[in-house]
């Protein structure tokens, strides 16, 4: 089977109970106007009066609403980290994560989801760019979402407008310290939130010596540092602490982080590694 | 607290560059990186044990500033004040051997010498014992003295005239270094000797100019005088040599010039009859003491002595090994007299003269004895370095008178026989010397030699010529009691006669030396040790490598030390610190 066949069968996992006005194929349990018999509710001003169900009427003489489960379309938000930090390095790191957004599109657009990319435009302000073929889709390159912006991301994602009972996917390096504030805010708006954190392999095995002035690509604050093989291990160690208080605030609200093996090529992560992580199937 | 080299003092300097290297001119490399906010969370972590970071980032450059600081403390070499505290004992060995007198621009050898010594005292903190070297080593100063004592002690030390050997005085030293309370030896001195043991440090005081002559030696061959004189310098000297013959007032000059580092014989002819003679290099020069010797004429006597044979060879070479012997030979019976000693070979005799030894050889008699039998030497000087490995044929049987003692005997037998009758020695062997085989021997000769050697005895005579410092033993058999010593100056000296040897101990001063007895009077000179002449002639060859700009001294320190021992610590921290480093990089 080849990798489009394999793609055109995986589903994204919505582990959530959101419901939209527009038909989708995945059922929700919120009430809507499929074909398919749900339950009764008893009649009350304002409800359709062509529900009514006539039969029980003349049984009971009690008014009864037939209600009907709704066939609703899942929103998936594609929150792709542009910032600076996200740069390729030695591994390719903006274009994994790029091809993994896209991807994950593909799959929710095969599914009849609503894709949403929230992009930067160039005043710096989030916008929602809607991807409603795949033709869209294909048309996005990498290229077209650089430069990097120096800005960091996550501080946008804050201020993005996101719907209720949406599922959002996060792909970021999230070395942000605001990663709580995004969590908070996807669990206020009831997102179902996947986090797929995409490290580079020598950001996560530090190969540095002596010493180094060390400058932030995207602040340019710079720090002098003597890095010695216990410090090395302290920073590693470090990154592990922030790995794990992300993980373990995503999984208060029943989130998923997943930490992208970026070494790997993206099928393999697709493939193997998100539907591991349950985020596919 | 002093220090033996406060000028080492200047390696903490090092200690600059060290820390420039360290904090100044540490390079930093740049790197770009996503994010620092987890490094800058990790610095701020790290702020609480931060001066404990500090030290261990600055563990490199404290051990080296810590290296170089032991480096200076043992280069400057600390001495604590107070006598007993290291309680280290040195040595200080001064030479006091006559070259020391001579003088390096205007100063003699000595006095820098000394003044050299009291900076080591002022500078070194140890615990001092004082020796002078000239022919032996002698303790001057105890380590009970202090400082002030011992200077004291050394303003008092002179040169003596006495010197010794380079090899002797090397041993010397070194066999005072053997004493481990000892922790080093400073000798002081004007050459540059090649000591093994590294205890020794040697202080060489010697000049690159030189001015000096001396009479090396004086010999005497066919009536012609042989002056050896040595110019050590470095330019041709012009100077008179004087000499003054038997201690008389007049004095003989002749002008003469040497070259420069030129040693030369000079034959001087002397028309004159005399004992003894001095002889003086009128020349103003560094060294004077050298500038004298003194000589005594060949004065060994002659004994006369009359061989009576009809043709005996080897009897004539034997008796002519030994130089003394003036020997006639005769072959008639009829003996003149006035002979030291008569010496009958096989010749039968009714009258023996009365005023000579005797020794004869005797061929018949009433009586024979023949071979083979057994005889038995007696023990006898005369037979001193004889093997009993001769065979008799045929000997005599003696009669032993009463005044003389068995010889060689053969069961009862006398066969020779030895004694004195009326004051004159008498040696009688009983066989012809062809009715043996110890003429064909090595042993003859030597027989013959000792005969005479104790017929005529070793008396005065044969003493002659003995440098400063030397003990002079002769045998004296005729009167113990009456023999006179006069010194250089006519001054009459002990002398020490212990059975019939006479003994006179320590000659200091060189000179003409008489020894009277029985109205006659025997010379013999005291020189300064050519030993020493040619020791000072050796070390300006030596030296000249050596002296550099500074015409006064130089020190040659091979001063033991813990050094090496600190060095490979120091290299071991370097090391452990490289490790280190390593580990945590």
């Amino acid at each position: 089977m080849d990798n489009l066949n394999r793609l055109n069968n995986l589903k994204i996992v919505h582990n959530m109970k959101s419901v939209l006005q527009n038909n989708g194929k995945i059922k929700s349990n919120i009430k809507g106007q499929s074909l398919d018999f749900s339950d009764y509710s008893q009649y009350e001003i304002g409800d359709d009066f062509r529900k009514i169900d006539w039969n029980i009427y003349g049984r009971t003489r009690k008014l009864y609403v037939k209600n009907y489960e709704a066939e609703r379309q899942i929103v998936v938000n594609i929150f792709l980290d542009i910032s600076k930090s996200m740069e390729d390095l030695k591994t390719e790191k903006f274009n994994k994560a790029f091809e993994i957004a896209k991807n994950l599109s593909y799959i929710a657009l095969n599914n009849n989801n609503k894709v949403v990319w929230h992009r930067v435009d160039n005043s710096g302000k989030l916008y929602a760019y809607n991807i409603k073929t795949k033709q869209m889709l294909s048309s996005l390159r990498a290229e077209n979402l650089k430069p990097l912006v120096r800005e960091k991301y996550m501080s946008k994602v804050l201020n993005a407008k996101i719907g209720i009972h949406q599922t959002s996917i996060l792909i970021s390096d999230c070395y942000s310290f605001d990663m709580e504030e995004v969590i908070k805010l996807f669990a206020y708006r009831k997102n179902n939130l996947i986090v797929l954190q995409t490290l580079a392999e020598e950001e996560k095995k530090i190969d540095l010596n002596g010493d180094i002035i060390l400058k932030d690509v995207e602040t340019d604050s710079e720090i002098k540092i003597e890095i010695t093989r216990k410090i090395r291990e302290k920073y590693q160690l470090n990154l592990k602490k922030h790995q794990y208080e992300i993980e373990k605030k995503a999984m208060k609200y029943g989130y998923r982080f997943v930490n992208v093996n970026l070494e790997q090529k993206v099928s393999k992560i697709l493939f193997k590694d998100l539907i591991k992580e349950r985020i596919l199937r | 607290m002093t220090f033996l080299s406060p000028i080492f003092g200047l390696t903490l300097l090092a200690i600059i560059p060290i820390i420039i290297i360290h904090k100044f001119i540490k390079r930093y490399k740049r790197q770009n990186i996503p994010n620092n906010e987890l490094w800058e969370e990790l610095l701020n972590h790290r702020k609480a044990d931060k001066k404990i970071d500090k030290l261990r980032n600055n563990i490199p450059l404290i051990l080296q500033i810590l290296i170089i600081i032991i480096v200076t403390i043992l280069l400057i070499e600390p001495r604590f004040n107070g006598k007993n505290y290291l309680g280290e004992k040195v040595a200080i060995i001064l030479d006091t051997s006559y070259s020391m007198e001579s003088k390096i621009d205007d100063a003699k050898k000595i006095r820098i010498a000394k003044n050299k010594i009291k900076e080591l005292l002022k500078k070194d903190d140890s615990i001092f014992t004082l020796y002078t070297l000239d022919k032996g080593l002698e303790l001057k100063a105890d380590e009970n003295l202090n400082s002030s004592e011992l200077e004291n002690i050394l303003d008092d030390v002179i040169c003596t005239k006495k010197s010794n050997s380079e090899i002797k005085t090397i041993q010397l030293i070194e066999q005072l270094a053997l004493d481990k309370n000892l922790s080093a030896i400073y000798f002081v001195t004007d050459h540059n000797y090649d000591f093994e043991d590294e205890k020794i440090n040697q202080i060489v005081i010697a000049s690159q100019k030189i001015n000096n002559i001396g009479i090396l030696d004086i010999d005497e061959k066919e009536d012609d005088l042989y002056i050896k004189i040595k110019n050590y310098g470095n330019e041709k000297i012009n100077f008179e040599l004087k000499m003054n013959l038997d201690g008389s007032n007049t004095y003989k000059i002749w002008d003469l010039e040497i070259e420069e580092k030129e040693s030369k014989y000079f034959q001087i002819k002397l028309d004159e009859e005399y004992s003894y003679l001095d002889a003086k290099l009128d020349y103003n020069d560094d060294l004077v003491l050298d500038n004298s010797y003194y000589y005594v004429k060949n004065n060994l006597n002659e004994f006369k002595v009359l061989l009576v044979t009809s043709g005996n060879e080897f009897l004539q070479k034997a008796l002519k090994l030994d130089k003394t012997v003036d020997l006639e030979i005769s072959d008639s019976q009829n003996i003149i007299e006035g002979y030291d000693l008569y010496v009958y070979d096989n010749v039968l005799t009714e009258k023996y003269p009365k005023n000579g030894h005797i020794l004869e050889f005797v061929k018949k008699s009433k009586s024979m004895i023949n071979a083979p039998f057994e005889y038995k030497l007696g023990n006898h000087e005369i037979f001193k370095y004889i093997d009993n490995d001769f065979s008799i044929y045929k000997a005599s049987k003696l009669n032993l008178p009463i005044w003389a003692s068995p010889l060689i005997t053969a069961n009862e037998n006398i066969l020779a026989y030895v004694g004195e009758e009326n004051g004159y020695k008498r040696l009688v062997f009983g066989f012809d010397i062809f009715d043996s085989d110890i003429v064909l021997k090595k042993d003859f000769p030597i027989l013959i030699i000792n005969s005479l050697k104790w017929i005529f005895d070793e008396n005065i005579q044969s003493i002659g010529r003995y440098f400063v410092g030397d003990d002079v033993n002769f045998q004296n058999r005729i009167n113990n009691e009456d023999i006179v010593l006069r010194d250089n100056t006519g001054e009459e000296k002990d002398v020490e006669i212990n059975n019939q040897t006479v003994v006179i101990h320590d000659l200091l001063e060189p000179g003409i030396y008489s020894i009277e007895q029985d109205d006659k009077i025997y010379y013999f000179s005291v020189n300064l040790n050519s030993n020493e002449i040619i020791k000072v002639d050796n070390e300006f060859k030596e030296q000249r490598t050596l002296i550099q700009k500074n015409n006064v001294e130089i020190d040659l320190m091979k001063k033991k030390s813990m050094r090496k021992v600190i060095l490979i610590f120091l290299l071991l921290i370097l090391i452990i610190e490289w490790g280190v480093y390593r580990y945590d990089y």
